[in-house]
């Protein structure tokens, strides 16, 4: 089976609606008196857009709040334009918004004193991300008591799908916490947090009771999370968990590493 | 889990994210529930939570918005499996999808885009649905899509291409009434004509929405009351198919449950009117 002329409307489509141009489409399709071919097809393209724009405005929401709303909706035009939807799923559009905004801190004047803006979306998305992310599993203690003393020592632990780590320059971590609470938005009490800091920021996000919230972690406990993270075995750990806040014990009974790599032993 | 297995002639609601605390935490005399099983495919969270505690409440059915059951991609089965997953784990009667297609090569429009009305799609997409019915292992609705254009080299209504549909494959149909208004008036076919071409017993469900009038179009945009053109349409529709299931489907400027489930209300009247043969006693809507 050809289907040769669903692949020439398939390929219309993508022109007119990833590229803007209706040509390939228009002569394909009928025409009435009362509705023309170009008003037909705006109805996809408006469609399309207007979709992905919900999206984005549902996964950055403080970004919203920052920019404002009409241009929000600037910025979303200009990122969909550059990046179609490559997920079945709607819900994982935006990963790249950040990376947009990067670009564009450079370029636009308007985001001049926002230079923290792409941070924000980082920020935005990992919390997006950990709020669907699967749920935990208990870390297996009468499997690892089993194991011999060597053979813990060669585990791989995993980090719960929830947990996201980033740092930053800025303090987008007091932005975004000052965002969730209306009252400091409505005195329009919110500090200056354009500056950027000599000590960058360390940041854990994670779900706890359903909700995702982020909070700044020192260094070396941030290292020993991202040293879990790449799969570093055990006695990796010890140089980072003599000044962290929390050991791999604590991580495990806070449930935060969530499991132990199945490893035949046999 | 509820123990009911047949929503024949109830009248249900789309459940959309607003109105589920609200759902979770009345008793609420709704026979059923409708969820756009896209929403649902998370692995964990409060998503899982959701599913869980309202399928021990209210029967549910599943309805697809991803599939792109018409596309020329090879199908998602890793999507499917998901999809199947959360069949089971919801006790769902049954999942729909539409007949249209969605990706295109490596993107997705995130839209229902109307396929050509053609042997070789008919061929086509006979396939594809049989393959989805192989592999979910259950009868698949397939809804007809409301459209903004039509192509010039098809050769069939659209009621004769999902009759030929269910022919091919035994696919039973979830038949979307404001979408066929839809398409009458953007296209000038007659609605009933093409729901009457339609095989009605494989009607297992009735879709009804609203749609934003645009002067000379219509938008299926689903963020207004059902209109009293399609009551009519949905009553005589009725007379064709029986009283199937019917859903109230309302996605943009949500409103109160409690308006969503005054429309329901009317749905279930003329249903009730159906089965009582009480034509012309009550007036639903």
């Amino acid at each position: 089976m050809c289907l040769a002329h669903l692949h020439a409307v398939s390929d219309a489509y993508q022109q007119a609606l990833f590229a803007g141009e209706i040509a390939p489409l228009s002569r394909l399709i009928h025409s009435t008196a009362a509705v023309s071919k170009s008003s037909r097809i705006s109805v996809y393209q408006n469609n399309q857009s207007g979709t992905l724009k919900q999206v984005l405005a549902a996964a950055y929401p403080v970004c919203r709040e920052i920019v404002g709303a009409r241009y929000f909706q600037q910025l979303s035009a200009y990122h969909i334009k550059q990046h179609p939807s490559s997920d079945r799923n709607v819900d994982n559009y935006g990963d790249s918004f950040a990376a947009t905004l990067e670009r564009l801190l450079h370029i636009r004047a308007e985001l001049d004193e926002m230079p923290y803006l792409a941070d924000m979306a980082r920020l935005e998305w990992l919390l997006h991300k950990a709020y669907y992310a699967a749920d935990r599993i208990s870390f297996d203690f009468t499997g690892f008591a089993k194991l011999s003393p060597e053979q813990q020592t060669q585990v791989q632990f995993r980090l719960a799908e929830d947990i996201e780590l980033m740092n930053s320059s800025y303090a987008v971590c007091q932005l975004w916490q000052a965002h969730q609470n209306e009252q400091i938005q409505n005195d329009n009490n919110l500090p200056d947090f354009s500056y950027c800091s000599a000590n960058p920021q360390y940041l854990l996000i994670q779900r706890k009771q359903w909700r995702c919230d982020v909070e700044i972690i020192d260094k070396p406990l941030f290292q020993l999370l991202m040293a879990i993270r790449q799969g570093k075995p055990l006695l990796e750990f010890a140089q980072y968990q003599e000044n962290s806040s929390m050991d791999i014990t604590g991580l495990i009974h806070s449930g935060m590493v969530s499991y132990v790599e199945p490893y035949d032993y046999d | 889990m509820q123990t009911i297995t047949s929503i024949s002639g109830q009248a249900g609601v789309g459940l959309r994210t607003p109105h589920i605390p609200q759902i979770l935490q009345q008793e609420l005399a709704i026979p059923w529930l409708e969820l756009l099983v896209d929403n649902w495919l998370a692995e964990g969270g409060l998503t899982r939570y959701y599913l869980s505690a309202i399928a021990e409440r209210y029967p549910l059915t599943l309805h697809g918005v991803g599939l792109s059951l018409g596309g020329l991609e090879p199908l998602d089965l890793n999507y499917l499996a998901k999809i199947k997953a959360v069949m089971q784990q919801a006790g769902a009667l049954w999942y729909s999808e539409h007949l249209c297609f969605s990706q295109l090569a490596s993107h997705f429009s995130h839209d229902l885009l109307p396929l050509p009305y053609t042997e070789e799609v008919i061929q086509h997409v006979s396939e594809r649905i049989n393959r989805v019915q192989d592999f979910m292992g259950c009868q698949l609705l397939v809804e007809n899509v409301s459209s903004y254009v039509t192509y010039q080299e098809s050769d069939f209504s659209e009621g004769e291409f999902i009759a030929a549909l269910v022919a091919n494959t035994g696919c039973a149909l979830l038949l979307d009434v404001n979408n066929f208004y839809v398409n009458q008036v953007n296209h000038s076919h007659d609605a009933l004509s093409q729901i009457r071409l339609l095989p009605h017993t494989a009607v297992r469900e009735i879709h009804l929405a609203g749609f934003a009038d645009k002067g000379a179009y219509v938008i299926d945009a689903h963020n207004n009351p059902v209109a009293s053109k399609v009551w009519e349409l949905y009553e005589t529709t009725l007379q064709l198919t029986g009283a199937v299931a019917t859903l109230i489907e309302w996605d943009n400027d949500i409103p109160a449950l409690e308006v969503l489930l005054d429309e329901r209300a009317k749905a279930q009247c003329y249903l009730h009117q159906l089965n009582k043969d009480i034509d012309g006693q009550q007036q639903c809507a």
